[in-house]
């Protein structure tokens, strides 16, 4: 199959293997269903979303034409840009504590010997292979009324009477917390295994007490995990729905949820493309500028130490 | 002294996070199956008595039945064609140069970063404009998509960890090009490609957010199920179907565990 | 064996002449972008012979192997094996038999099928296979581990196990790279002596990489000593060593001083310090090669010869001690063995004698800085 190429004389045969004259077919071949289904399952999808937010109708797809109506709504209501400014301050506290508690324990985990790594790399990427409704149900168990926390609560007499945990904003952070934190302990971890641990060694030698090797040392060589997992958290977070909508239910609005209502309850699915779109695209853009100021102060000093 | 105060001080509030940490993360999936045994009618903390009951109810209850038939048989699918075309992708990017492999490696991955509603959204148009919203395809090009990044991911950390210098040798003892590929790549990087399997798998049987705009037909997935359910009403019949899907990932997660080591996931 | 097995046996069937050439590379050279890796580099190999390879590490000698091998394509010139042009042939096109560095072996399959992979290749039919599987198993005296996997060898086992698994497909020329580098001192020089017999005993051309300048002058029937890509040298280890060519392969080959002076009319020698040795050498500027073995110290007959020299270093080796002589502003190395405890230090007096018949002075030629 890839080497359909039959010898015209002996001669031929003896000049040049196929395989490498061809390599760029070859590669080709081998690109072609993957780079076919990414572009005509993500990529047509996503830009005919894009077109479809331009169109000037407020119900599914009838209509033609083409408006800004639907972005000029959105920006000209202070409620969605409120739930939109909410949005990403919310994803810039889970990225944060994903960042502060991510660290000990990537960090950690990248230390440990293989056995006892095992298990507990066994829990950390248990979140992320665990379908997430399952997740956010277990959060309402621990959340609820009748749930653990509540029942701990006042048989310690902290509380009198069990109080609503449920709805309220912290009570969404701490779930997309739990959900994503994985994300942020994995890349952690990876870059860390990187590092030597002579490294630290050398600069204990060097009398770095453990705060100084970690902040001279390890971080500014974490930065490209620590970039990673920050980004994906972030973006994970502030598009994040279900949990919105089970933990946070009516009360608490994040744009995710509100697209889903959009278009799923109300059917209003150029709005809620364009809905949609703000989002992807403000959310690579704040991805982008905090990659360029930390690449811009931190990888080049980083890089400079590390070479 | 200072310093002697700054790393204890470290170590014990790194241990503390640590142990918090790890409890956070395992909580929610406990409590689920604990919750699951109960013999009372209601979610309640802690729960009260222990029963099969629930389990029985979920076993018995056709919806969460025929959704956990569509998972299966949609992760199934997405597991085999992610492998092969994940694999001849991962290859490629691996062995040859070409121009453009920075952006086919970025497409690749590009799935991660397209948030979920977006996805979601423009498959749903995508599949009303082709009127193929009644039929499985929608869910299982949609769950294609999103395990892409995870397929070629973990085959690229295979081929990378490979000895190339094996190749090698195998085609100075005349092995042809195909021959070296199946005779010593594959063989030798068979747990990546499994693990990649399994991916593919996780990916698909859990998805809820992508999935959740694309059972506007009949297909309806088990995480769906599970949140149109828990988004009206809230009891132990859930807890027991969560159960079983807690127990299939963590068969999962052993299973890659074996083959490859799960801190290879990052 | 000798009916059945004839046609695979290419040692015998072809032309046996010694001066037949197996690997012959013409002004072979391999560019990466603006690094030349190999530049212009012409040698060969005849029929069962064993030339090594010898320079430092980033001189071209691996990048060479592996061009012979396949591996590398080379930017021009041609490499044929037994006469045909192989020049854009893949490996696996190839008439040779490689040793590799880490020895390769594949971790999935066992000794045997290790062994066996080649000739499964090469559509031997399994009968035959089996029979050369156990014949080289017996060559490299492993025939108990045949069904162990590379994992469960020690190091020097696997080498063997490599050596056998290249050799198992009777190659043209079998190619080692580097094949002592992974084993510890002492079971080198054994592995070395093993190898020898063993390449000697099926009588196959050999091409042999390393850096190892004993290696190299125990092993070698003719070396090629190559430095920055270039060919500085080939000849046979006696030659190599007493006849240097260049200051390079004479710095690189064991120990040695190298003055740069000047040879007068009288065919004297006169270092640039003023270190003057009595000889008839070719007028014109030149670097003299002074081996330690060269240097002794002064009996009392020979008084009017003797030289005054100062100790600057004295480095102890056991059998023999090695000094760095301060003569006439010239440094110069000596080796000697010194009865225990009157060992020379720093600062010491020595009178030595130098002899001069045996010291080669390298004429400068404006090519060779």
């Amino acid at each position: 199959m890839l080497t359909q190429y039959a010898p015209a004389t002996v001669k031929d045969r003896y000049v040049r293997e196929p395989l490498l004259r061809h390599r760029i077919v070859t590669a080709a071949l081998l690109l072609a269903p993957m780079v076919l289904l990414l572009v005509g399952f993500m990529v047509v999808p996503v830009l005919q979303l894009l077109r479809s937010s331009f169109l000037p109708s407020s119900h599914l797809l009838d209509g033609t034409g083409f408006s800004l109506v639907q972005y000029v709504r959105f920006f000209s209501d202070p409620y969605y840009s409120s739930v939109l400014l909410e949005t990403f301050v919310d994803g810039l506290i889970v990225s944060l504590i994903c960042l502060v508690l991510g660290f000990p324990m990537g960090y950690s985990l990248a230390r440990l010997p293989p056995l006892a790594r095992r298990w507990r790399t066994i829990i950390v990427i248990m979140p992320l292979t665990l379908s997430l409704v399952v997740i956010v149900f277990g959060w309402l168990i621990i959340l609820g009324r009748n749930g653990l926390l509540n029942s701990v609560l006042t048989s310690l007499y902290i509380v009198s009477s069990p109080k609503q945990l449920l709805f309220t904003r912290p009570a969404v952070l701490v779930v997309l917390v739990q959900q994503f934190l994985p994300f942020m302990i994995l890349s952690i971890m990876s870059v860390v295994t990187q590092i030597n641990p002579v490294l630290e060694q050398a600069a204990a030698n060097l009398r770095a007490n453990r705060f100084v090797t970690f902040r001279k040392v390890i971080v500014p060589l974490a930065v490209p995990g620590i970039l990673v997992g920050f980004n994906l958290v972030f973006v994970l977070s502030i598009s994040a729905f279900i949990t919105p909508r089970l933990i946070g239910g009516s009360r608490v609005a994040m744009l995710g949820s509100l697209i889903y209502e959009r278009m799923m309850s109300e059917l209003n699915w150029p709005s809620g493309a364009a809905m949609a779109f703000v989002l992807f695209v403000s959310g690579l853009g704040f991805t982008a500028a905090f990659n360029a100021l930390a690449a811009s102060r931190l990888i080049v000093g980083g890089r400079r130490y590390a070479l | 002294m200072r310093s002697d105060f700054t790393d204890s001080a470290m170590a014990v509030s790194g241990a503390f996070i640590r142990a918090s940490v790890y409890a956070m993360l395992a909580l929610p999936a406990i409590l689920v199956i604990v919750s699951s045994f109960t013999s009372g009618d209601t979610m309640k903390f802690p729960p009260r008595g222990f029963s099969l009951r629930w389990y029985q109810k979920a076993v018995e209850n056709e919806l969460f039945m025929s959704a956990l038939w569509t998972s299966t048989y949609v992760a199934v699918l997405v597991a085999i064609i992610a492998l092969v075309t994940g694999f001849a992708g991962a290859f490629a990017i691996n062995r040859f140069s070409f121009p453009g492999k920075t952006f086919v490696q970025g497409l690749a991955f590009s799935p991660l970063i397209v948030p979920a509603v977006v996805l979601g959204i423009g498959l749903l148009q995508l599949f009303a404009w082709l009127d193929l919203t009644q039929t499985i395809y929608p869910l299982l090009l949609g769950h294609l998509v999103l395990a892409i990044p995870y397929v070629v991911r973990t085959i690229l950390a295979s081929l990378t960890l490979h000895d190339r210098v094996l190749e090698e040798a195998a085609m100075n003892l005349r092995a042809t090009p195909l021959q070296v590929i199946r005779r010593i790549t594959l063989p030798l990087i068979l747990p990546g490609l499994l693990s990649a399997a399994i991916f593919a798998f996780v990916t698909s049987f859990g998805n809820a957010t992508v999935s959740v705009f694309l059972t506007y037909g009949g297909n309806v997935t088990l995480p769906v199920q599970i949140f149109a359910y828990v988004d009206t009403s809230y009891d132990p019949l859930v807890a027991a179907v969560s159960s079983i899907m807690i127990v299939v990932t963590l068969v999962v997660i052993w299973a890659i565990e074996r083959l490859i080591g799960a801190e290879r996931v990052a | 064996m000798l009916a059945s097995s004839k046609e695979y046996e290419n040692m015998e069937d072809t032309a046996q002449d010694v001066g037949d050439l197996v690997v012959q590379l013409q002004s072979v050279s391999r560019h990466y972008g603006e690094t030349v890796a190999v530049a212009n580099v012409s040698l060969d190999a005849r029929r069962g012979e064993l030339v090594c390879l010898l320079g430092p590490s980033g001189c071209g000698k691996t990048t060479t192997l592996r061009m012979v091998a396949g591996f590398v394509e080379p930017t021009s010139g041609t490499i044929s094996i037994n006469s045909i042009n192989m020049t854009h042939q893949p490996p696996y096109r190839r008439d040779t038999g490689m040793v590799f560095q880490s020895y390769a072996l594949f971790p999935h399959m066992t000794v045997a099928e290790n062994i066996a992979f080649g000739l499964e290749n090469l559509k031997w039919p399994r009968a035959e296979r089996e029979s050369r599987v156990k014949e080289m198993l017996k060559l490299v005296e492993l025939s108990h581990l045949a069904q162990r996997v590379p994992s469960q060898l020690s190091g020097g086992q696997q080498q063997r196990i490599a050596l056998a698994r290249a050799l198992a497909m009777r190659p043209a020329v079998l190619l080692l790279d580097e094949p002592f580098s992974n084993l510890d001192a002492q079971l080198r020089v054994r592995m070395r002596e093993e190898l020898r017999e063993v390449i000697r005993g099926v009588n196959v051309t050999t091409l042999f990489v390393t850096h190892d300048q004993e290696e190299a002058l125990t092993m070698s029937d003719r070396i090629v000593v190559m430095n920055s890509g270039q060919v500085e040298q080939v000849g046979t280890p006696g030659e190599i060593y007493e006849a240097p060519a260049t200051p390079f392969v004479a710095k690189f080959i064991g120990w040695c001083s190298l003055l740069q002076g000047t040879v007068g009319a009288d065919g004297t020698f006169a270092s640039i310090a003023g270190l003057r040795l009595a000889g008839k050498w070719g007028v014109g500027p030149g670097t003299a090669v002074i081996r330690p073995e060269q240097i002794k110290l002064a009996t009392d007959g020979a008084a009017g010869q003797s030289l005054s020299a100062r100790v600057v270093q004295s480095h102890y080796y056991g059998a023999a001690t090695r000094l760095v002589l301060d003569v006439d502003g010239e440094r110069l190395t000596m080796q000697e063995r010194f009865p225990f405890g009157r060992h020379p230090t720093h600062g010491d007096l020595l009178s030595i004698t130098i002899n001069t018949n045996e010291i080669r002075i390298l004429p400068s030629t404006p090519a060779k800085s």
